[in-house]
């Protein structure tokens, strides 16, 4: 069996693992990474990595994936930000560009990661204005990404799925969906993820994201920095089970264990994805 | 509620994650407290990739009490990158006596990255 074409043309199929500098050889050297990404603002546009450089001298896609655009927050915009990341998927000549369904900044301060974005119907106006706003100045498609939540806003008016699949048919916007992610708001927040999954438009999805993360006192802590988890894969094969992604990419961003440990997870991701 | 309601009620929860502000309410105060320190656990790890090989060898094991310190009394303010961000913190470092003046560290031609996604 053969993966799923992407929906998206040029979109990235197969499987992929995110590009870092303390792993820039490994993943440059490794067999059957079918595409990589690299998070955004890591990257100059005028002076890309030399491995990143090679990967594309080889074909390899290379998608920018961005932390920084803030685009649930209320504050406005910032298009410094957005600017960047047109420059660097320009010049990594990507299919498309990322970023994700979270705020990092508020009030003068930077949270240095993912918040969530209250789901309400004055929450969701403001992400669309800055989902617009993003995709007017990015040359490329925009997919977006469901985060790992440790915390809940009181008064939600939407569930998750409801709110994604919203933000789609509004924006236009693709679905980047986190199996992870997913499965810590389910840990976290008692969400059923079956029930997002039946309420996201599926073929909306451009690539999964898959990464290892540790369960504490009850709490799913998506660490980035652990072995692929069994309740993930688990995931992952019922997202394949109702509607095959094109795509699905390991991150790992810290205690990176030996190559051998990183190729058997993308193995373990290959063979949910294409049994053979 | 309104773009300014949002702004203010997002600040409120910025600043009790990372300025020891109250939990907002309807926010679980025990969910604040983890994301707090989920959030004080990514900084200590991204400063700790930025500083210089001096200020690892001469802290030794009072690095890390020193960095919560420093997180703790410093919320980074927008505008402020990582990479300033280690700077100011071994600028304090050395202007109280606690390491021994130098000069600029090597980080790398470009500098590591500090972000990392979810």
């Amino acid at each position: 069996m053969t993966a799923a074409r992407s929906v998206l043309p040029g979109g990235p199929e197969g499987v992929g693992i995110g590009w870092r500098r303390e792993i820039d050889l490994t993943v440059e050297r490794m067999a059957g990474v079918d595409f990589v990404e690299a998070v955004a603002e890591d990257l100059h546009a005028g002076a890309l990595p030399e491995s990143v450089s090679a990967l594309r001298a080889r074909g390899v896609p290379v998608l920018p994936h961005a932390v920084s655009l803030s685009l649930g927050g209320a504050e406005p915009l910032r298009h410094d930000r957005v600017e960047h990341l047109a420059a660097v998927a320009d010049a990594l000549d990507a299919p498309l560009a990322s970023d994700h369904v979270a705020f990092v900044r508020a009030g003068g301060l930077e949270s240095g990661h993912l918040l969530p974005v209250p789901r309400t119907r004055e929450a969701f106006g403001v992400l669309v204005d800055n989902v617009r706003a993003a995709q007017a100045t990015l040359g490329v498609p925009l997919a977006l990404e469901n985060i790992a939540p440790l915390l809940a806003w009181p008064d939600a008016e939407l569930s998750e799925g409801a709110f994604l699949a919203e933000l789609c048919e509004r924006t236009g916007a693709w679905l980047l969906l986190d199996v992870a992610n997913l499965h810590a708001s389910a840990v976290n927040l008692g969400q059923d993820p079956g029930q997002v999954l039946d309420e996201l438009p599926l073929e909306r999805v451009v690539y999964v994201h898959a990464a290892g993360g540790v369960e504490r006192d009850g709490v799913y802590h998506d660490t980035h920095a652990h072995p692929l988890t069994t309740d993930v894969l688990d995931l992952f094969a019922e997202l394949c089970a109702r509607h095959r992604p094109p795509a699905v990419l390991l991150e790992r961003d810290d205690r990176y264990p030996p190559d051998d440990e990183l190729a058997a997870e993308l193995a373990a991701l290959r063979s949910v994805h294409s049994p053979s | 509620m309104s773009r300014e309601d949002l702004a203010r009620r997002q600040a409120e929860l910025l600043e009790a994650l990372v300025a020891g502000g109250a939990a907002p309410p309807g926010v679980d105060p025990a969910r604040v407290a983890l994301e707090a320190e989920a959030l004080r656990a990514k900084r200590r790890r991204a400063l700790a990739r930025l500083l210089p090989a001096d200020v690892h060898d001469v802290l030794g094991e009072d690095l890390v009490p020193r960095l919560d310190a420093w997180i703790t009394t410093h919320p980074r303010r927008v505008g402020t990158s990582m990479h300033a961000d280690a700077d100011a913190f071994v600028a304090a470092l050395r202007a109280e006596g606690v390491v021994p003046p130098r000069r600029r560290a090597f980080r790398g031609w470009r500098g590591v990255s500090a972000w990392r996604p979810r």
